[in-house]
């Protein structure tokens, strides 16, 4: 009975709160993204960029708080949390919305438990090899590998990961046995990845983008249903023989569930003029991305859906379970 | 020659100046307080340096790490509070010298090693970048793991008297290192379904809570015995002996720091546990050890200052991050829109060169902004114990909690720091806990990733000359504790017995060596 009384006290204050609130123009103060992973990650570099862009959109600060541990889980869940104004938002991820979710009880229901905003960018995976690996080509990989006994390493940031189950999808696909070498995240594994003790490696471009560049590693394919800008002379996975081969990660913003409408749209109008940016252009260039943004929100909530049942799919395979 | 013209050109200039002095100011206040580390520092000040010119922003906060790095040893030694590794090695003999009154001493001591460790790993950084990336790039998983071993053998020397309890601690800290999720498999170890303990048990809070908390216990049950501190120019002044003492470790220390610093995982705290390892080794005095031995200050200082000037290589010129904080170095480069990796020296000398300038430029302001506060800080400890030491409590509870802005940190301080006074009230000393902590995770990790590679066979952790030299070392190094130790007994108890025929009243009995001797 209480705990009635209180629901329906709060309820109303909450009517009158939002009818108040009406009258002013959302938003009224600084906003905060909460990046769930620690600062200077990939992520971070991309909700920053984010950030800036809708500081000038909004006429409000936009402000990135790091809040990094258990892969994700625990910025996320903070913010399915937190109060549902629009004054909090999240940078949310593959790993965070699409993959952990399929792989443990992550304490959070990725679909119900946010209002999708917008996708800001949507990185796909890029198969590369060391230069000592004899193959100049995808087709010349797929043969070396599937005829050999294993002898060939891949390496990922640990199980789970784009890359590793890039590198199980491409063993299916191709009947190779390339052999998983984990690293506790994508940067460790780099070394062993530049000094050729790993051979194949399958990984978003931001993370090896400066490495083809100077030649340190040479890339085959992209597994997307078209060529990068970024790596034109780069085929897709379909052009060499992987038909549905496509993966890669997505870095989006949404909202705590029951976030006001309002405050839904004004974010995503804040978010689809970065298309038409420069310096949005150039900045996430820099850092290997392209800008990707959802037509609306319900889009993007469509998207979310698809790719985490499709990572379900692929993560109900025994190589990525105990 | 060049290079350096083109990098002091770059670095003189007014507003790099003014950055480089704000970074290494910064940081070195920020440093001083325990937990709140150089990584919080920088992420905190990287979105102020999106409005800056790349070069004085990564300029700044560059001058924010080293700087953390020279004041984070100002609470370890003072009261006993490590903010990083690193630091709980000076903790070892710092703490004792500030015990004994000496507090001065010991920071202006840190100081002159600080500054040596980093000049030394400057220069090797202007000179020896290209050799640096081919030593960093030959370091796998085999090699990795041999030195990690040998590393741990050379430290079983840290610690209280008592090698059983060492032991003891080493393994407590390699069972905590082990919680979290297992890289290989995805298994949960002893996370209890919680979510905090995913990622394993955070670095700073134990260090803290070991090292600090269970200190303030102490004292507090010690009662308020103390000394007090009067600062002068001449009182800080190391004697002409100490000097002596510390010159070598400190050049030995900023040796081994150079070497440990571009080895990612690695780095400043592991150079800072070999180097006194070693320095303790190599005395003619390793009994004075833990109880304020100037040189087991001075090397480890040396080593971890030299080894944060050498992590830029890894960092800038492979684009690989060797720590936390230098992921964020790369992150604040990235929204610059510069990208640290092979083509960085190539395509951005001014850049490169004008930050390794700036470093011994900061390193020198960091030299004349800490001697004269050495007296402010000493005074610190002349304020009462009962304002003095809840502050304290204080801070270690803001520090642990700032890493990752976690309640769960807090909690995990508290019950370290409890576990540690009751540990060391029956003599297990902290150090060797800590080292077990941080060494057997690496191990592990690249035990089992060698024998990935290797594909299950042994030899393969022999496979290159690196791995083999350092396992035959350790095999060595083994050999000479299991083998030195009794014989040397087997030497004393026989003078002693020389001793006894030749003096009656001596007798074989109240020798415990001797009474070992078959």
């Amino acid at each position: 009975m209480l705990k009635k009384i209180v629901g329906l006290t709060a309820g109303l204050a909450f009517a009158l709160g939002a009818a108040g609130a009406a009258n002013a123009q959302y938003p009224e103060r600084a906003v905060t993204i909460v990046v769930p992973f620690s600062a200077g990650g990939n992520s971070d570099v991309i909700a920053r960029i984010v950030a800036d862009h809708m500081s000038g959109e909004l006429g409000q600060p936009v402000v990135v708080e790091n809040r990094g541990g258990g892969g994700g889980t625990v910025g996320a869940s903070m913010v399915a949390g937190a109060e549902p104004d629009g004054y909090t938002l999240l940078l949310a991820t593959a790993g965070t919305h699409s993959v952990n979710p399929g792989l443990r009880d992550v304490g959070y229901d990725p679909i119900e438990d946010f209002d999708p905003i917008s996708v800001a960018v949507i990185s796909s995976v890029l198969l590369v090899v060391h230069p000592s690996v004899e193959a100049e080509t995808a087709e010349e990989l797929i043969e070396l590998t599937s005829s050999g006994e294993g002898q060939f390493n891949y390496a990922s940031g640990g199980i789970g990961t784009v890359a590793h189950v890039a590198g199980e999808l491409y063993n299916e696909m191709t009947g190779s046995q390339l052999v998983h070498v984990p690293y506790q995240g994508a940067g460790a594994a780099l070394n062993d990845v530049v000094a050729g003790r790993i051979h194949v490696y399958m990984n978003n471009i931001p993370a090896i983008l400066t490495h083809v560049r100077s030649g340190a590693l040479r890339p085959l394919a992209l597994a997307a249903d078209e060529r990068s800008n970024l790596l034109p002379d780069v085929p897709t996975t379909g052009e060499v023989g992987l038909e549905g081969f496509e993966m890669g990660s997505w870095f989006g913003i949404v909202a705590p569930a029951g976030t006001p409408d309002e405050a839904v749209t004004r974010l995503h109008e804040a978010m689809a003029s970065m298309k038409d940016s420069e310096k949005v252009k150039e900045r996430l260039e820099a850092v290997g991305s392209e800008v990707a943004v959802s037509e609306s929100p319900e889009v993007f909530g469509e998207y979310m859906r698809e790719q985490l049942s499709w990572w379900a799919d692929v993560l109900d395979n025994p190589a990525f379970r105990e | 020659m060049e290079n350096i013209a083109l990098g002091l050109e770059m670095a003189l200039t007014v507003e790099n100046l003014v950055a480089c002095f704000a970074g290494v100011f910064i940081g070195t206040a920020i440093g001083v307080i325990p937990g709140i580390g150089a990584m919080a520092a920088i992420a905190l000040l990287l979105p102020m340096t999106f409005a800056l010119d790349p070069t004085t922003g990564i300029v700044m906060l560059a001058g924010v790490y080293y700087g953390a790095e020279y004041g984070g040893s100002t609470a370890s030694i003072l009261l006993n509070l490590p903010g990083t590794p690193s630091n709980a090695i000076t903790c070892l003999d710092g703490y004792p010298m500030a015990k004994a009154g000496r507090a001065d001493t010991a920071l202006f001591m840190t100081t002159i090693a600080s500054f040596v460790g980093g000049s030394i790993g400057i220069v090797v950084l202007s000179l020896l970048t290209p050799a640096i990336v081919q030593v960093a790039k030959a370091f796998g998983p085999a090699e990795y793991f041999a030195l990690i071993l040998f590393c741990f053998v050379a430290v079983s020397t840290v610690g209280g008297a008592d090698p059983k309890r060492n032991f003891a601690m080493v393994a407590i800290g390699a069972l905590l290192g082990t919680v979290g999720v297992d890289i290989y498999d995805g298994v949960d170890r002893y996370t209890f379904g919680s979510h905090y303990l995913i990622d394993g048990i955070g670095l700073v809070p134990v260090a803290m809570g070991l090292f600090g908390l269970s200190e303030i216990i102490m004292s507090v049950r010690a009662g308020s015995h103390r000394v007090r501190h009067r600062v002068s120019f001449v009182s800080m002044l190391p004697t002409g002996q100490e000097w002596r003492r510390s010159a070598l470790p400190m050049v030995r220390g900023a040796l081994a720091g150079c070497f440990f610093g571009p080895l990612p995982g690695t780095g400043p705290s592991v150079a800072a546990i070999v180097s006194y390892a070693n320095e303790k080794k190599l005395s003619k005095r390793p009994q004075e050890f833990g109880h304020g031995a100037i040189e087991g200050l001075a090397a480890p200082e040396a080593s971890n200052n030299a080894a944060v000037q050498t992590a830029f290589v890894p960092t800038l010129a492979l684009g690989i991050p060797g720590t936390p904080t230098m992921a964020i170095m790369i992150g604040a480069l990235m929204i610059h829109g510069i990208v640290p990796g092979p083509l960085f020296i190539s395509q951005e000398p001014q850049l490169f060169w004008g930050l390794v300038m700036s470093f011994w430029i900061g390193n020198v302001f960091l030299l004349l902004l800490n001697i004269p506060l050495i007296g402010l800080w000493v005074s610190f400890l002349n304020i009462p114990y009962r304002l003095l030491y809840p502050s304290i409590v204080i801070l270690i509870c803001v520090g642990s909690y700032s890493i990752n802005n976690s309640v769960a940190d807090v909690l995990v301080m508290l019950v370290v720091g409890v576990a540690g006074y009751v540990l060391r009230l029956h003599g297990f000393m902290p150090a060797p806990l800590l080292i077990g902590f941080v060494l057997s995770p690496m191990l592990e990790e690249n035990f089992r990733r060698a024998m990935i590679m290797g594909r299950g066979d042994p030899t393969y952790l022999l496979s290159s000359h690196i791995s083999a030299g350092a396992l035959v070392l350790a095999g060595l190094l083994i050999l000479s504790v299991v083998a030195g130790e009794p014989l040397r007994r087997r030497i004393a108890a026989a003078r002693k017995r020389e001793r006894a025929t030749d003096n009656s009243n001596v007798t074989d009995d109240t020798q415990p060596g001797a009474r070992k001797t078959p």
